[in-house]
């Protein structure tokens, strides 16, 4: 009862607008100075050891990666790329959007980073071009989500530190699903598309036009496959293979697009600083608001209430995928992949999945909490963008959530898409 | 004293940011070095993953407060965009007011625990050791590298006690970082009264 008054607390300091990693510092702050369960000391101590991991260094490393990667001409190349491949479709501005966010996805590991870059190139071109804004910022919100599928995924790195998984195994496990919510996506917009009458991309398909645009692009594309093989033939670690990305990407933006100053690379560094601090603020938050759930027996006391399903696998997955959407509705998804995930996933691993299909439904799931009211931290940046009213985009955003909600039950349904590749990688 | 002060605040955000961006870099470094050093002589060093990671705690400490100060911490907006300006800026206030309560207390208690923090960090060991390395190497690259690792023993050694680092030198952090949050969010509470006062009822 007293975790359940607590997460509600959690709850309404949230949607009060609560930085979240003080809402999640303070409360067990006030739990431990009321009740005297422990000394007040525990609440910075346990901070500072939720900090003291090498695994988490990956997690700047890759955010400074999509940072250069931004600053050169490689959103431009990618966007000639995109239109390139799949404008011709009906509702081409909104394929290309979906292509955009596939292939930024695979160059920078946060949704919100894609939100952001995607939309801002891609809400005003589709606006202009006759698409309603609540439309445009629907399908760059949801296309966003990618970003946490493909490898690199910040979400998959954060994951593997608190459950002990392998990185490369996670991020091999996120290809297929990367690719086939893509698909799900470009099929969604392809009807909505052709019911609201949008545009397509008019010039002549040339291959030589096609070649040139994958010319311009390769270097930036070829970043993705260093890092992914690089991880899984163990050439580096993923932490290392955040570094070396920095490294390419800035002597790509540098020396090779020409496009990158020092000064933006300075600009570049001191912005990471902040985005860093700001996730790492909830990493070292959920430190003490773990040990006030543990104390109080809420997750222990979720896991085996899962586990007790295991028996009735219709009531199991109802139980575990609910879970899992309305934490990610209700909270932050760094919150909830590191105080809810091993829980979660320990019950889904008894409950007969395999490791990728538990890891990659609760990372999915949570990422949906990104899209979703009342918490969707890139439904309202792209919204934002697109200076639309929050009703309409929700209401826009349910097809994508609808085909979201589908690769979920695809993934569980279906093995080899989350097992295919860890598979052939030796995992 | 306003404007004396006002200076204060800037140049403790000017040295924050400068150090925290400067830990980044040195971040990035060691994680290539240890690359470097297994792939070239391979023979790759075992404290690279223990700076790396205090590095980074250092950066994510200073950098709160920097998240602070530039209002850039992760927070829900739904509910202001149907309040007034006046009720959004109070509210601002209030979560501000909170940030440096929980600051005030994590400079207190951070104090206490980093005071009474246990272990060492042995991955220093070579720093703290003079170990005899033989001749002066010569070549560019060797030599660069010894001119790397003299750097960061000189960093280092000054932390050294009986042959490692007191994991309570580097926890020492806490204090500090919760010093750095009272100063930033003070300010921000005062920049969020005087928008307050100056905003019609």
């Amino acid at each position: 009862m007293t975790a359940v008054l607590f997460l509600l607390a959690l709850m309404v300091l949230i949607l009060l607008g609560m930085p979240i990693g003080f809402a999640m510092a303070l409360l067990p702050t006030v739990y431990i100075a009321v009740t005297d369960v422990a000394p007040l000391t525990s609440v910075p101590y346990q901070m500072y050891t939720a900090l003291d991991k090498f695994p988490l260094v990956a997690v700047p490393l890759f955010l400074l990666a999509g940072e250069l990667m931004n600053l050169g001409e490689v959103t431009d190349r990618m966007l000639a790329l995109s239109r390139e491949m799949v404008g011709r479709l009906r509702g081409g501005l909104s394929h290309i959007a979906v292509m955009l966010s596939m292939l930024f996805a695979s160059l920078n590991g946060s949704a919100v980073a894609s939100t952001a870059t995607v939309g801002n190139v891609m809400i005003p071109a589709m606006k202009k071009a006759g698409y309603s804004g609540s439309y445009a910022a629907s399908v760059t919100a949801a296309s966003s989500t990618i970003g946490g599928i493909i490898p690199p995924s910040i979400a998959m790195i954060l994951f593997a530190s608190v459950t002990n998984t392998s990185v490369g195994k996670l991020f091999s496990a996120g290809i297929l699903p990367g690719i086939l919510v893509g698909l799900l996506f470009m099929t969604v917009g392809y009807f909505v598309s052709l019911q609201r009458n949008y545009e397509r991309y008019d010039a002549p398909f040339r291959w030589i036009v096609l070649g040139r645009a994958f010319t311009r692009a390769i270097l930036a594309l070829s970043l993705p496959a260093i890092l992914y093989f690089g991880i899984v033939g163990g050439v580096f670690t993923p932490t290392e293979a955040g570094a070396v990305v920095c490294l390419l990407a800035f002597l790509i933006g540098k020396f090779v697009y020409r496009s990158l100053s020092y000064a933006a690379l300075w600009q570049a560094l001191r912005r990471t600083v902040r985005m860093t601090a700001t996730i790492f603020l909830i990493i070292a938050a959920a430190g003490p608001f773990s040990w006030l759930l543990t104390t109080l027996g809420a997750l222990q006391g979720l896991e085996a209430w899962l586990v007790g399903m295991e028996g009735n696998l219709l009531l199991f997955l109802l139980a575990f995928l609910t879970i899992i959407l309305v934490a990610g509705m209700l909270s932050d998804i760094v919150a909830n992949l590191i105080i809810l995930g091993p829980a979660l996933l320990s019950a889904a691993v008894v409950a007969g999945f395999t490791e990728s299909q538990a890891a990659m439904v609760i990372c999915i799931g949570f990422l949906l909490g990104t899209i979703t009211p009342p918490v969707g931290i890139c439904y309202f940046t792209a919204s934002r963008i697109a200076s639309e009213r929050l009703e309409r985009v929700a209401v826009d955003l349910v097809p994508f959530i609808a085909a979201e909600v589908v690769l979920l039950i695809l993934i569980l349904a279906i093995p080899p898409i989350t097992g295919l590749i860890p598979l052939l990688a030796g995992y | 004293m306003a404007m004396a002060l006002r200076r204060l605040d800037q140049a403790i955000a000017w040295l924050s940011d400068l150090a925290a961006t400067l830990l980044l870099v040195l971040l990035v470094v060691v994680v290539l070095y240890n690359v470097l050093l297994r792939y070239l002589f391979a023979d790759p060093p075992f404290w690279t993953d223990r700076v790396g990671t205090s590095a980074n705690m250092a950066m994510v400490l200073i950098g709160l407060s920097l998240a602070v100060r530039h209002r850039d911490l992760i927070a829900m907006q739904a509910l202001y965009q149907r309040l007034s300006e006046r009720t959004a800026l109070i509210l601002d206030a209030v979560w501000n007011a909170s940030i440096l309560a929980f600051s005030l207390i994590f400079v207190w208690y951070g104090t206490s625990a980093a005071v009474n923090m246990p272990g060492m960090y042995w991955d220093f060991q070579s720093f703290c050791i003079d170990i005899d390395l033989g001749p002066p190497q010569s070549g560019f690259l060797i030599s660069t590298v010894k001119l790397f690792e003299d750097a960061i023993a000189l960093l280092i050694r000054p932390f050294c006690v009986d042959g490692a680092v007191p994991q309570r030198y580097m926890a020492m952090l806490m204090p500090i970082a919760g010093g750095l949050l009272v100063v930033s969010s003070l300010g921000v509470i005062i920049a969020d009264i005087r928008k307050i006062a100056a905003t019609k009822r």
